[in-house]
């Protein structure tokens, strides 16, 4: 087994080092990684001196790097290498972003060199750049077919404009043969059965046209009624592609394994692929054999004999490098074609890039690595912003070469014909290199943006691509570091058993130590098995073929489930069944949020009258002056008045923000801050139902032009505004749609508001294939049918931004768009909304959000260097990617946000806690009935009085304070990586008492529906594990308790809500969860009728230990002190909890 | 009165050449080198900085500190700051660079051009220069595909009647707000004209003749190398009725049978010693001229004038030289 250890590694790089000098002037191939940083600088264009250590430090000496692979005594040098200038443009680039970290180079191929003056020392030839950097197989191939593609797509991220429509059958067309061939095959090969093969590849066919709803819309039948060709050719393909798979098939599917849709992963490489299907020999002479399936041959390599064209090749040879530096020798990686209804199936030797350049795969062919080297170092180079940095001259200039020839020194090797038909770049008319170029072309892109967009644009950019590249990184990371390291940082568990594997779901414990773990439901893992592999004779690690990637359904004390996409391997006999599960993170998260944010620089720009010069701000578009902070919008005008039925079940504040929104003109802004309880939901109910009228009474606009689009950071609160609109405005019900397909976490009403749904093809119809390929075309033109009226007709969209360019949404805009949950998406993420509006923002936007609640999750990290043109457009130092557009917007256009200041949820005293600390006292109980709400009054409703002890008996407010409690320390910090694992068993102890006691006072019926009203928050998950174990020790009823962190909690809200502070200790640390103060608010207004705080109060005063703590120490002593000004008054309790006892509670009554 | 003695005037030959004092020059370059890197630093991470001369002491240093930011800004086209002045140094540059760019198009030699606009981008600031320059790359893409699309040869009949360039120049006209309308409408007409010029090649075989002689005295100016001029010329020798009797060793006929026996041996015909003789024997120049010459002969025009009916006319604007009174 290869040990991957620090030391390990460095080992074999000393070794390799030593190897190398005993043969001077042989180049040789090492395969090691070296540490490196230059020399000296300025870094020369021609030679880079590099001082060289192995990967534990140990210094390796200078060695140097020369254009073209020249050393000393070299005999042919290679005049398009690339080595050399990516090499120089990261080592350059990182000194121009002063980045003093070493580089790390995995060396291929390296010579000792001896110069004439007598000097000798190591020349490296091929290596692989910063190979923790993952790039997947696709994104090599799409690099080797037009560089200048990667620059434009996956570096800025442009996306297509999808207020154009762009989908069409024939694009499905490809896709569901895709599926339906998978399909088949799979079933072939476990039943042997031809004919249930054909059967499941309908049943593909079927899924897949049914999953693009959009699709459905654009079909058009025939003029006979009939299905459309597209369909009808896709099922029609049955005969043949079963025919080809029995043909293939029959009679070698027992001599290998077969894994689908599996991850694999080279640390070496840097390279990352999941190919549709590995077939993994029982004979280990035998090649493992990767198939991919490709759909769209337009811009593949061409075959010099025959003239045809076959995409994949760059890929199958990447895949195939990559897996033999795993330690698969022998491998082949097939392409297979779906093209005109069958599937052809290319082994890598016969493709048209194999031919074409006679390479030769018997051996290692030096240009198969060169190939792949050069394609993945480029797109590292390129992609991470290495290349172009952010100097907008160098940007333009950039885009001059589609081969980008500063860069790519093996310009003769790429691809011939760059996907144009299929660029976003061609599409959005910024390539200049598109040959079917017309109409307002946009050169100068970057050169001539307004200062203020262009620094806009970077500062978000920076952040996102950092996001990115730590996201890219954390394969390398999982490798590279101990299984009980990872651990510790939270993003492993390793030693799993397995409990159960039902069809996708499987079932993993570990009785013997608890899984304290910051993996959580709904992540994406790695269940990787934990002994040695015949084939690759050793334990493989996270990403090495036999790891099944999965989803987190649910994490216990002792066990978690995870559902999979293909099942996990069983040990064979005599190895233990052991299973680690890695935390992986997808490199595509980030992707939509940079689609927004080059969105709205191109739209900006591309909606500017003039074109070939450096443009001034004020020719933006109006709403894009305003998102830049340099255009005040108009005071909000709320001096209209409503109609009587528009105004009906609205306050003082939601009928001026009502009012508000219907007069906004087209390319205005709205702010309306909601604070916690103050209807926001309802609000954008009422305006949806407004919007939704005026339409009515203005059939003037175009088809594509709809009237309302709510887009909401979270599916949770689409759900709720599509409830919402239910339950307040029903005559709007029939013409919304809720966008996407159900979730499983959807209401019956919510997903009945589906498209699929309203066309009569929800889930469960979906999966009941019909029975021939017949009733499955009728049956889709019917749906068709159904989806186009229903779609026609829609007016009101219901969205994630995330979800903002669905299939359903393209080709349409929208009079105005609603963000709801504003202040908890990044402002990329916000910028969605304006991706909907009619060119030129010529629509309304209005953001409903709080930016003093819980601010954007983002995973980086500390933000980019200020620079003093970001204090125009609102960006102060020391903002992020969580400071979002809502807060930054608010914060410098403070009179054209509406606040809502009457709130339904926290009684009297509660509000006047929370509105004096977070909202300047603002905030008030909308009615009487709210300000009174009493423990006693919800009691009530269960025909009891308030039961004795302390939490029965409490004012509305209740605070335990540990300060003196020697007990309540907390345990520190669990996690290397941050503070999240913080616990404190005495905390956890008094809640759980606290609360047993007020249910044991209760009779035994209403406690089901007592406890669904109690929530408990605590900002670390361990001590919510803790509390959930207490509570469940303390009493069987308390088991159904919420236990959750304030994130979650995040729009909910409980009678009463029981917070546990956690945080005690000698160093008075309250760590950085409790540093973002917005936490607090959020935890404290969820209470209606009774708050308990539990802490202490010593540590959350003490002063501040840096500074980004102040502002929540302040607010702290702030409620404290509040508090105190409470229970002076009556309505709040303050007990010490050092002599603190439950009496009459024990363990499990 | 006492005399003012004259300075002793040393001799001629003694003086010593003029020469850059390679030392002090060094020092120069780092300095500015120094500004350069800085700039360059700042631009990577996003920002744009302007260049300000540093506060000195001395107005010796002063001197030096001005000449330091201005070539620093010259270097990399950036914004030069004297008082409360913004300057762009280079704009005499780009001027002069925009001329070069358009004298090359009217010429056709779109790599001249390229390279003019490539370095004009580099440093323009005005936005009329700015405009400019992006009018010359949408006029290179015109005259571009003016040269290099066949009149009436490609398999589409929509683009054998259009070249595509002509609606990118005439998209961007109306966007290009900082230069003058009568410049504007002066590169539209052009551009219809020289497309409907080309639209009569397409249609017309005189006009064919003439633009495929264009392209061959491109091919010959720009050295495309001599078997493309020689192609050009043996097709338009053709298309014309050129293919006269070679009875004389040095006439048309032989030219053209030289250049003939240039492809013969390409497309792979049986070597023979006349064949390689008459090969080696072709001359493009010569079979170019003998072609101009017959074609003035057989039109009673000066063909090779007839090709500048391709050229693009530049525009220049009408201005009155100082101290002159216009008329009334």
């Amino acid at each position: 087994m290869a040990d991957d250890t620090t030391l390990a590694v460095s080992d074999r790089t000393l070794a390799a080092w030593r190897r190398l000098q005993t043969t001077p002037g042989q180049p040789q191939w090492l395969d090691v990684p070296v540490l490196v940083e230059p020399a000296e600088e300025p870094i020369d264009r021609r030679r880079i001196v590099l001082r060289a250590t192995s990967e534990s430090g140990q210094p390796l000496g200078l060695c140097a790097v020369y254009t073209n692979e020249w050393y000393p005594g070299c005999t042919a040098t290679n005049p398009f290498s690339h080595y050399f200038q990516v090499l120089w443009h990261v080592l350059e680039a990182r000194r121009l972003r002063r980045i003093a970290e070493p580089l790390r180079l995995q060396v291929l191929k390296a010579v000792w060199g001896v110069f004439p003056s007598g000097r000798q020392r190591a020349v490296l030839l091929k290596f692989i750049v910063a190979p923790e950097y993952t790039v997947t197989g696709s994104l090599v191939e799409q690099l080797y077919n037009c560089p200048l593609q990667v620059f434009f797509v996956r570096f800025f991220g442009l996306p297509r404009d999808y207020r154009e429509r762009t989908s069409r059958p024939s694009d499905v067309r490809g896709r569901a043969i895709h599926a339906g061939y998978r399909r088949a095959l799979s079933t072939f090969l476990e039943t042997g059965d031809a004919r249930r093969a054909a059967d499941a590849y309908r049943g593909g066919v079927w899924s897949e046209w049914t999953r693009s709803v959009q699709v459905l819309l654009a079909l058009e039948e025939t003029r006979d009624g009939e299905a459309p060709r597209d369909v009808r050719a896709s099922f029609a393909a049955a005969d043949t592609i079963v025919e080809g798979i029995v043909s293939s098939f029959a009679s070698g599917g027992a001599e290998a394994d077969l894994y689908f849709e599996r991850l694999f992963y080279s640390a070496t490489r840097g390279l990352s692929g999941r190919a549709d299907r590995v077939e993994v020999p029982r004979q280990p002479t035998a090649p493992l054999r990767v198939a991919e399936v490709k759909t769209r041959s337009a811009f593949g390599e061409r075959d010099p004999f025959t003239g045809s064209t076959f995409p994949g090749g760059l890929q199958a040879l990447a895949y195939r490098e990559l897996l033999q530096s795993i330690g698969f020798d022998a491998v082949d990686a097939v392409v297979e074609l779906v093209e005109n209804d069958r599937v052809t199936p290319l082994p890598l030797a016969q493709h048209p890039i194999v031919q074409r350049l006679r390479l030769d795969l018997s051996t290692r062919d030096e240009r198969v690595v060169d190939l792949v080297a050069q394609a993945r170092n480029v797109f590292y180079c390129v992609a991470s912003g290495l290349f172009t940095g952010y100097d907008r001259y160098r940007l333009d200039q950039a885009t001059r070469n589609r081969r980008l020839p500063d860069v790519v020194g093996q310009f003769d090797l790429l691809s011939e014909s760059p996907p144009c038909k299929v660029c976003a770049a061609g599409a959005r008319r910024v390539c200049p290199h598109d040959r079917d170029r017309e109409g307002r072309t946009l050169d100068g892109l970057f050169r001539y943006a307004p200062s203020a967009l262009f620094s806009y644009w970077v500062w978000f950019h920076r952040q996102l691509k950092a996001e990115e590249h730590a996201e890219r990184e954390r394969l390398f990371h999982l490798v590279h570091t101990p299984p009980a390291a990872l651990e510790r940082e939270g993003i492993a568990l390793c030693d799993l058993r397995l409990a159960r594997q039902d069809d996708r779901f499987v079932t993993l414990e570990r009785r013997e130590r608890r899984l304290d773990t910051r993996i959580r439901e709904e992540d994406t893992v790695l269940v990787t098995p934990q002994w040695p592999d015949g084939v690759l004779a050793r334990v493989p690690r996270p990403g090495e073929l036999f790891s099944v990637e999965g989803r987190v359904v649910e994490l216990g004390e002792h066990e978690l489930v995870v559902e999979l996409r293909d099942r996990v391997p069983l040990a064979p006999e005599g190895h233990d069944p052991l299973y680690r599960v890695d935390q992986l993170t997808g490199f595509d998260m980030r992707a939509w949020q940079l689609e927004g944010l080059a969105d709205f620089f191109v739209s900006s720009m591309a909606a500017a009258p003039a074109r070939g010069r450096t443009l001034d701000w004020r020719e933006l578009p109006a709403l894009a002056q305003t998102i830049l902070g340099l255009r005040p919008p108009a005071r909000p005008r709320t001096e209209r008045s409503l109609a009587g039925w528009l105004a009906e079940g609205l306050n003082a504040s939601q009928r001026q923000a009502l009012a508000a929104v219907l007069a906004l003109e087209p390319g205005e802004l709205l702010l309306v801050q909601g604070p916690p309880g103050t209807g926001k939901t309802a609000l954008i109910a009422a305006m949806v139902r407004a919007l939704v009228a005026r339409a009515l009474l203005d059939p003037g606009q175009p088809p594509e032009r709809r009237p309302v689009l709510v887009l909401t950071n979270t599916h949770r609160a689409a759900n709720e505004v599509v409830l919402k609109v239910a339950q307040l405005a029903p005559e709007v019900l029939p013409f919304l749609v809720r966008v996407g397909n159900e979730r499983e976490d959807m209401e019956a009403e919510v997903a009945s508001r589906t498209l699929p749904a309203r066309a009569g093809l929800a889930a469960q119809e979906r999966r009941a294939v019909p029975p021939d390929d017949e009733t499955a075309m009728a049956e889709l033109l019917r749906t068709s049918r159904r989806a186009s009226v229903v779609h026609e007709h829609a007016a009101v969209f219901v969205a994630t931004l995330g979800s903002a360019d669905a299939f359903e949404l393209r080709g349409l805009t929208f009079e105005t768009v609603i963000v709801d949950e504003a202040g908890q998406a990044t402002e990329p993420a916000c910028l969605q909304a304006l991706r909907r509006l009619p060119f030129g923002y010529r629509g309304r936007l209005v953001l409903v959000g709080d930016e003093n609640q819980l601010p954007p999750v983002v995973t980086a990290l500390d933000p980019p260097p200020y620079w003093d043109d970001l204090r125009r457009i609102g960006i102060r130092p020391g903002d992020s990617l969580r400071t979002s557009a809502f807060e930054r917007l608010h914060r410098l256009f403070p009179q054209a946000c509406i606040r809502l200041t009457e709130q339904y949820r926290m009684n009297a005293p509660i509000c006047a806690l929370v509105s004096h600390v977070f909202y300047d006292d603002a905030l008030r109980p909308a009615d009487d009935r709210v300000a009174d709400r009493r423990l006693a009054n919800w009691l009530d409703e269960f025909g009891l009085a308030p039961p004795p002890g302390l939490l029965g008996q409490s004012p509305p407010v209740l605070f335990l304070d540990t300060s003196d409690d020697p007990l309540a320390r907390d345990s520190g910090a669990v996690f290397a990586a941050d503070d999240e694992g913080r616990a404190n068993e005495r905390e956890a102890e008094l809640v759980a008492q606290l609360l047993a006691e007020f249910v044991r006072g209760l009779p035994g019926r209403v406690h089901a529906r007592v406890v669904e009203r109690i929530g408990v928050i605590s900002p670390y998950r361990r001590q919510n594990t803790l509390l959930r174990q207490r509570l469940a020790r303390a009493h069987p009823a308390l088991r159904d308790v919420r236990v959750d962190t304030v994130d979650r909690f995040q729009g909910g809200e409980r009678e009463i809500v029981v917070v546990s502070l956690v945080n005690s200790n000698e160093e008075r640390a309250i760590g950085t969860l409790h540093a973002e103060w917005r936490r607090l608010n959020v935890a404290l207004s969820r209470a209606r009728s009774l708050l308990v705080v539990v802490g202490d109060r010593a540590t959350f005063t003490a002063p501040e230990r840096v500074p980004e703590e102040a502002e929540a120490r302040e607010r702290f002593r702030r409620i404290f002190a509040r508090i105190d000004e409470l229970a002076a008054r009556g309505e709040a309790r303050v007990v010490s909890t050092r002599a603190l006892a439950f009496p009459g509670v024990t363990d499990g009554a | 009165m006492a005399v003012r003695p004259l300075p002793e005037e040393e001799p001629s030959t003694r003086r010593p050449e003029r020469l850059a004092d390679r030392a002090a020059t060094e020092r120069l370059l780092a300095a500015v080198g120094e500004r350069v890197e800085a700039l360059r630093s700042a631009r990577f991470r996003g920002e744009d900085p302007v260049v300000r001369p540093r506060r000195v002491r001395r107005v010796a240093d002063a001197l030096r500190e001005g000449a330091l930011a201005a070539l620093a800004a010259e270097r990399l086209g950036a914004l030069l700051q004297f008082d409360d002045e913004l300057l762009a140094p280079a704009e005499d540059v780009v001027r002069e660079r925009l001329t070069s760019a358009y004298r090359s198009l009217a010429v056709w030699d779109l790599r001249a051009a390229a390279d003019a606009l490539d370095q004009a981008a580099r440093f323009a600031r005005f936005p009329e220069h700015q405009q400019r320059i992006a009018l010359g790359w949408a006029l290179h893409r015109l005259v571009g595909d003016l040269l290099l699309l066949v009149p009436g040869e490609d398999g589409d009949k929509k683009k054998q009647r259009s070249l595509p360039a002509v609606r990118i120049v005439r998209d961007l006209l109306v966007t290009l707000d900082q230069l003058p309308h009568a410049e504007r409408d002066f590169y539209a007409e052009e551009a219809e004209r020289l497309e409907a010029r080309w639209r009569e090649a397409a249609e017309d075989d005189r006009s064919w003749c003439v633009w495929a002689l264009l392209r061959a005295r491109v091919a010959l100016i720009r050295g495309e190398g001599a078997e493309t001029a020689l192609a050009w010329l043996l097709r338009l020798a053709s298309r014309a009725g050129l293919d006269v009797p070679d009875d004389d060793p040095d006439g048309l006929g032989t030219l053209l049978r030289r250049a003939r026996a240039v492809f013969a041996l390409l497309a792979g015909a049986a070597e023979s010693e006349e064949l390689r003789q008459l090969a080696s024997a072709a001359s493009p120049r010569d079979l170019f001229r003998a072609v101009v010459a017959a074609l003035t002969a057989a039109w009673g025009e000066d063909a090779l004038a007839a090709t500048h009916r391709f050229a693009l006319a530049l525009y220049v604007p009408e201005t009155t030289p100082a101290g002159e009174v216009a008329d009334g």
